[in-house]
């Protein structure tokens, strides 16, 4: 059953249907999530949320992108996180954020492990520096630089103009960047960049 | 708190701002031409560019995550297999009843306008069946009467010779003869109806008035009726009888011709009696039809009360 049929079966309530499009999402979900909220768990709670939510409101999805419908649920799942942890702030290191599985960075078979440790640190930095800018430019670049959607598709999922999607854009990268300069010092040299 | 340069001057903070969409390609030509032209000359937005780009790349290359578990919502209970769908009876047996019930009702309405349309038919033709035996009486009492003079005839000296009284008492046989005939003739115009009350007694008048003429012939010494005379003098006596008028002027003639002028009477009242003996018989026949009709559907319908009775019963039973 292709995914327009998918999303009809669900649209009519089939569960069944449903989970078929959340195992074909499920990934992207979570990695958004993770990204934004720097949080397994999170990223987890997030995701569940979210696609009960895309569930209960699948009779209201008109067509168009579903992933940009999704993602926007996603999004806004994040931000109510977000605010759920700003209600309960962190004071124990059980709410610190847990590094992620990152198995996936063994991908290739070629390289070596002291490769792999700085590529991980490499990581762990950017991530560090996505977590610290303002949540709407942080949903902006994740959405472009990680999950790589298009201008145009990040103004459906946030429901804001191009020009505003160009210029949060802009003002994220530029912040990240300044953060990996800050913090190059702490990365190997080939990660280092190069300072004015 | 930036350490890097930031736009100094307005066209420098333009221009720095349109990098991230310079390097995503999101720029019209003639932005990104005025931006690379700015690039020639601005050392600090090519940093600005080759930093951003490389922190561009970091990030497009982070791993992907995989999912720590599986995200599917929690599906209802299988839900129940339609494996045979139980029709509801009830409502179509109720359907049903009343819809019986309408047609019954419609089937009495019918009969009882039949009825009441069969009160001007039914029951005359039931009072003319009740008047079709004067009809066969009138015979009888014919034959009687005959019977009567005949016997007064014998009971009389017999004055004329054997031959006359010979002839005579042919005449006479003849003359039952055609009393019989007649009689025969009214009998099989009224049919059944007559059968039933008048025919055996005009049957059995008329043959024991035959049986007593015959043994009056040879005593028979009455005067010659007026017919006999032409037989007597013409020749054969059949012929000079050629009418039951004449020969029931013969015994009685103010009282005989008074009955032979209702004949045509009779005859016209038979005709009536058969005709409304058709239309009896074709209203019985339609309120026998409707009657079948309406024990069929009263037996329908206690049937299928019975039934919705029954599977009402039952459902409540199963819960």
């Amino acid at each position: 059953m292709d995914e327009q049929a998918l999303i009809e079966s669900a649209r009519k309530g089939d569960a069944r249907a449903f989970n078929q499009l959340v195992l074909l999402y499920q990934g992207m979900a979570y990695n958004v999530a993770f990204r934004i909220l720097s949080d397994p768990d999170a990223a987890s709670d997030a995701t569940q949320d979210a696609f009960l939510k895309a569930f209960k409101a699948m009779h209201r999805f008109r067509g168009g992108s579903f992933k940009a419908w999704l993602l926007r649920i996603v999004t806004n799942a994040c931000y109510d996180q977000l605010r759920r942890k700003q209600r309960r702030p962190t004071s124990s290191l059980d709410d610190l954020p847990v590094e992620a599985d990152h198995s996936q960075y063994l991908h290739d078979p070629a390289e070596k492990p002291d490769e792999y440790v700085e590529r991980r640190e490499l990581g762990h930095t950017i991530q560090a520096g996505i977590s610290m800018l303002p949540v709407e430019q942080r949903t902006v670049l994740v959405l472009s630089d990680v999950q790589g959607l298009s201008y145009i598709e990040i103004s459906e999922v946030m429901g804001i103009s191009l020009g505003t999607v160009k210029s949060r854009l802009s003002r994220g990268r530029s912040r990240l960047r300044d953060y990996m300069v800050e913090q190059g010092e702490l990365l190997p040299s080939q990660y280092r960049l190069r300072d004015e | 708190m930036s350490r890097f340069k930031s736009a100094g001057t307005t066209e420098h903070g333009y221009f720095e701002e349109r990098l991230s969409a310079y390097l995503d390609g999101e720029l019209t030509p003639r932005e990104a031409e005025a931006v690379e032209q700015h690039l020639e000359t601005c050392s600090d937005c090519q940093w600005n560019l080759e930093t951003l780009g490389q922190t561009i790349q970091w990030t497009q290359e982070l791993p992907t995550l995989t999912v720590p578990r599986v995200f599917t919502i929690p599906v209802p209970a299988e839900p129940e297999r339609p494996t045979r769908r139980r029709w509801n009876l009830v409502p179509v047996l109720q359907g049903a009843s009343a819809l019986i019930a309408v047609l019954l009702v419609f089937a009495v309405a019918g009969d009882l306008i039949f009825s009441s349309l069969g009160v001007g038919s039914a029951p005359d033709a039931a009072l003319q069946r009740a008047e079709a035996p004067s009809s066969a009486e009138v015979a009888a009492e014919l034959a009687v009467e005959v019977t009567q003079e005949v016997e007064k005839a014998v009971e009389e000296p017999a004055a004329e010779p054997p031959m006359m009284m010979a002839v005579e008492a042919t005449m006479v046989e003849t003359v039952v003869e055609t009393v019989v005939v007649e009689s025969e003739a009214m009998v099989t115009a009224t049919e059944a109806p007559l059968a039933a009350t008048g025919p055996e007694d005009a049957w059995s008048g008329i043959e024991g008035e035959t049986g007593e003429a015959e043994r009056s012939l040879g005593t028979d010494m009455a005067p010659p009726p007026v017919g006999e005379e032409a037989v007597a003098g013409g020749g054969e006596p059949t012929l000079a009888l050629p009418a039951p008028s004449a020969l029931l002027s013969v015994t009685e003639p103010n009282t005989m011709a008074a009955q032979v002028a209702m004949a045509p009477e009779v005859e016209r009242d038979e005709v009536e009696i058969a005709a409304s003996l058709e239309a009896a018989a074709s209203s019985e026949a339609g309120i026998n039809w409707l009657r079948v009709l309406e024990y069929s559907l009263g037996g329908a319908l206690v049937l299928l009360v019975a039934a919705t009775v029954l599977l009402i019963i039952e459902r409540r039973r199963a819960r």
